[in-house]
């Protein structure tokens, strides 16, 4: 009686895998299960973000595909891809960064809706007119009216707050600026008040 | 045959050629390019050549033992994952930050092959290096108690071990892993333990999951299996029985007093358990599991010393429900947990059964933004029993008794490297002199559990951000306990009847926990 | 590996209200000073404990000058001002006529040119005056070569005979035999593909004047009008490989 029920709770364990492994319904491809396996964990089950991880659903694939290799190659260098993404990115080469990307990109988004929602009207002024008196570029112009981005240019509607506000407080101080042209130029030039601006409103953004 | 030893300079700096003979086309390299490419040549065999071949062979191999580990190299979790130990534990090991709950509830599977029927070149690639999910652990530990242990430490068969009646170092704990991911979505931690003062090898802790994740509706969901031998092993917070610090998740001392705690803190190693459990938007946790008394046999062979003697009749579950919010750099968890069982006390003999229910509540509260990390847990743990069984055979003087235990510490780490511990611990009980002094054989004069102290702990993690150069996989934290009790097993003075005061195991402990 | 938080995170006052708490205890420190200094500076030192210091660039008066307005530009038009393309494409303007980039400054500050997000962005253009001259003599200037994309033989050969049966004239007589204009008529080589493409394709929308139009740009809407889309495209690649 007892092996019976070993064998078959050990035969229940293996179909598990074997299910789990064959897949949901939808796509059992490799990026979807390479993401799964190996992002989720730091940026949500649907990579809608955790805590200090940023959301990657619905990003740019080419802007994906290129911060992943830029993560391997640590060109990217503020401190939290260093600790993190420079050593999580160290098996992937140049073929998973592509096949991620374009499996990543095709999620669906979903706002952090976590910045200050009396900033939104004073960052929406900033994202889609700049500031020209302060000599500060309208956003729209590369990231797009929406905020939804271009092929390397990264979309921004929707992040968190505090994930835009600590990348833009770090391209104030320096980091990853040759490579991110012209965003170091421009975050040295913010106030704090803008950058809470600006953040608070792209949070919101759908 | 020439053995040279040289630095090649069209390679990168870590290759070293240990042999050549060009004249029978022979060459070695040793070392490593990087963390994936080795620098060894293939190796040319010619009939001529063949000594050579074998010797330079001979010679890549043991080269091979000794060479470089390039600095991305790290122990199991950080080496399938590419993480720093810091990134989960931030300098507080084993206090879990919120990845690395994440990590532990997604199965310790994250970063390793990923199992898929593509057979495209990215599959390919991504699964082209193994990740050997092994792991070592030794703590050496340097011990001083207030007062002198009373007689020589014996080891768990009753002979001498070895160690003096005070300020004994030793290699307290010695373990070997296998962490991480077995195969697919399943994944392991099971660490197997040498304990110096037993002088014992046995199965330590130990949790074999499978996991699943999908999107269900609106709720972000991971669901999994576990197969394990301690209730609360499998709970990703620091504040259940088995990872409590202090406690299951902190260096103890060889020579901690017996004390009594409630069953859910007691049958680690001795039961084996099945369960569920499902994260629910990275904010909802639910387990249920259900545990069995090893027989004596299996217990004997996995090393888990004298057989309690008892068995669970029918199900003895163990439910977990916790709730955790996380808002900017804090987070903070409400959660509850218990186990119920009836219990045959003594499988030798008809009696009825004991009952016993632990109900706990516990709560952590951590902090976590650039250097500073700070965790605050509170664990309150209540246990009525039921001893008609025990009673029955003269092994307790109450038909019921009941056992509270209160544990309250906080931890600070800075920059992931220096770490700060304070922590209280209180047990209270119905006094049984039967039950604690004689059948448990606890030092105890009155035959009551109370038990409280306070705890301290310092630490210095120099490699929890990454190993030192020459061998990267490295890490350790040299710590410094002091636990003061204020009351042991009902006294404070002459606790024991035999003249031993609480104060008298107020111990400090030295130690350094290295892992491989 | 990994330096975590080793250089002071810039938390810009995330903590806001602490920041505004700190302001009035600060001036009472000056005003007050012989009363609770030793308070005062345990508060503001409390303060920083909790909210590391940092160096921000942001809230300073921006530089008016020349030099901070040709960084301005090229923050939006590239590096070395050689065109960008973000979500709008920003043209090139280097090597670009001084006269040319004049007359479109004017055109962008009294709103003849552009439509929607350009009308916006008129503010953007809408500088001193006294600088434009000296900002379209600073782009003009800059000689960097082009990005060297493919060509189009096509496109080469509509540049220089046009499509008579299109009504479309040959650019060359007034863009000049390898595009680089001359006076108030732009210089096209080297121009970014997708930027010619636009405003070809959108003339009228983008460009189509009043007759109180500072500059003469509305001698190409019939043109432009008359171009089909694959010519829009083959001569814009052309331009973009020219020199």
């Amino acid at each position: 009686m007892k092996l019976i029920s070993s064998a078959l709770g050990t035969l229940i364990i293996l179909l598990g895998a074997v299910t789990a492994w064959a897949g949901e319904p939808e796509t059992s491809d490799f990026g979807q299960r390479f993401v799964s396996q190996n992002c989720s964990w730091c940026h949500g089950v649907a990579l809608q973000g955790y805590t200090t991880a940023p959301r990657l659903a619905g990003q740019q694939r080419q802007y994906i595909e290129m911060e992943l290799m830029s993560f391997k190659n640590h060109v990217r260098d503020n401190p939290l891809s260093q600790e993190v993404m420079w050593g999580a990115l160290q098996r992937v080469d140049g073929q998973v960064a592509r096949v991620v990307a374009a499996y990543i990109s095709s999620l669906d988004a979903r706002a952090a809706n976590d910045g200050n929602e009396h900033l939104t009207g004073s960052g929406l002024a900033i994202y889609r007119d700049g500031d020209a008196a302060d000599n500060i570029p309208a956003c729209a112009a590369c990231h797009g009216p929406e905020a939804e981005g271009v092929g390397a240019i990264p979309r921004l509607g929707g992040l968190s707050y505090r994930y835009l506000k600590r990348r833009l407080a770090e391209w104030g101080e320096g980091y990853h600026a040759r490579a991110a042209y012209p965003m170091s130029a421009v975050a040295s030039k913010l106030s704090d008040d803008q950058i809470e601006a600006i953040a608070s409103y792209l949070s919101f953004v759908k | 045959m020439r053995y040279l030893a040289l630095p090649i300079e069209d390679e990168s700096p870590t290759c070293v050629l240990v042999a050549t003979d060009t004249a029978f086309g022979c060459t070695g390299y040793v070392g490593m390019k990087s963390k994936f490419e080795t620098c060894a040549q293939p190796i040319r065999f010619t009939a001529i050549g063949l000594r050579c071949a074998v010797a330079s062979a001979a010679v890549v191999l043991v080269g091979m033992l000794f060479e470089p580990i390039p600095a991305q190299a790290l122990p199991a979790y950080a080496r399938q994952t590419g993480q720093p130990c810091a990134t989960c534990h931030n300098g507080a090991f084993p206090q879990l930050t919120s990845y690395g709950r994440e990590f532990k509830i997604n199965g310790y599977v994250s970063g390793g092959r990923t199992c898929s029927f593509d057979r495209s070149a990215a599959a390919y690639a991504a699964n082209a290096e193994p990740v050997i999910p092994l792991s070592a652990m030794v703590v050496g530990t340097f011990t001083h108690t207030q007062a002198d242990q009373e007689s020589l430490p014996t080891n768990r068969k009753g002979d001498l071990n070895g160690l003096g009646v005070n300020d004994n170092w030793m290699a307290q704990d010695s373990s070997v892993f296998l962490a991480g991911q077995i195969v697919c979505n399943i994944g392991a931690f099971m660490q197997a333990t040498y304990d110096r003062n037993d002088q014992a090898f046995f199965l330590d802790n130990t949790d074999f999951r499978m996991t699943d994740r999908r999107r269900i509706g609106d709720v972000d969901s991971v669901f999994g299996l576990t197969v394990n031998n301690n209730p609360s092993v499998e709970d990703p917070w620091n504040t259940t029985p088995a990872w409590r610090i202090p406690g299951g998740g902190s260096i103890t001392s060889a020579f901690a007093p017996g004390t009594a705690a409630p069953m859910v803190d007691s049958l680690g190693g001795v039961v084996a358990g099945v369960g569920a459990y499902a994260w629910l938007n990275n904010s909802l946790y639910v387990s249920l599991s259900n545990y069995r008394v090893l027989d004596d046999k299996t217990l004997q062979a996995l090393g888990e010393g004298p057989p309690p003697g008892f068995q669970f009749d029918g199900p003895a579950p163990y439910w977990r429900v916790a709730l955790e919010k996380n808002w900017g750099d804090f987070s903070l968890m409400v959660g509850t947990y218990g186990m119920h069982a009836s219990v045959i006390p003594d499988e030798t003999q008809q009696s009825p059964n004991d009952s016993f229910t632990d109900i706990g509540y516990d709560t952590q509260f951590q902090y976590l933004r650039g250097k500073h990390f700070f965790t605050g847990r509170i664990s309150y743990e209540t246990e009525n029993s039921t001893l008609t069984g025990s009673q029955f055979l003269g092994n307790s003087d109450n038909t019921k008794d009941w056992l509270h235990q209160f544990n309250i510490s906080g931890t600070y780490a800075y920059d992931s490297t220096y770490s700060a511990t304070l922590g209280y611990f209180d047990t209270r009980g119905s006094t049984d002199h039967q039950l604690y002094a004689v059948t448990a054989g606890l030092p105890t004069v009155g035959g009551s559990p109370n038990t409280r102290g306070e705890f301290l702990e310092l630490g210095y993690s120099p490699f929890s951000k990454g190993g030192p150069r020459i061998y990267p996989w490295f890490n350790t934290r040299i710590g410094l306990q002091y636990w003061h009790y204020d009351q042991i097993n009902g006294g404070s003075i002459n606790y024991d009847g035999a003249g031993r005061n609480a104060s008298g195991d107020n111990t400090v402990i030295l130690y350094s926990w290295t892992a491989f | 590996m990994g330096i975590a938080g080793s250089r002071t995170e810039a938390t810009r006052g995330g903590i806001g209200s602490v920041m505004t708490l700190l302001s009035p205890v600060r001036s009472m420190a000056s005003a007050a000073r012989l009363v609770l200094p030793a308070c005062a500076i345990t508060v503001i030192s409390l303060g920083l404990l909790i909210e590391p210091t940092v160096a921000t660039a942001g809230g300073m008066r921006a530089d008016q000058g020349l030099q901070g307005k040709t960084e301005y530009c090229m923050e939006c038009h590239g590096p070395s001002a050689r065109g960008f393309v973000g979500y709008y494409t920003m043209p090139r303007l280097a090597g670009q006529s001084p006269e040319y980039i004049r007359a479109q400054l004017a055109a962008f500050a009294d709103q003849t040119r552009g439509t929607g997000f350009y009308i916006r962005l008129a503010k953007v253009h809408a500088l001193n005056p006294g600088l434009r001259e000296a900002l379209a003599n600073y782009f003009g200037g800059l000689n960097i070569p082009s990005s060297g994309s493919v060509g189009s033989s096509a496109g080469e050969t509509l540049y220089q005979q046009g499509a008579p049966e299109a009504n479309v004239p040959a650019c060359v007589a007034c863009h000049g035999p390898v595009g680089r204009g001359t006076g108030a008529i732009p210089r096209l080589a080297g121009q970014l593909a997708s930027y010619t493409r636009n405003q070809l394709a959108n003339w009228t929308k983008e460009r189509g004047q009043e007759s109180r139009a500072s500059d003469t740009s509305a001698v190409m809407i019939p043109i432009a009008n008359n171009m089909s889309k694959s010519q829009i495209d083959s001569v814009a690649a052309y331009l973009s490989s020219l020199k």
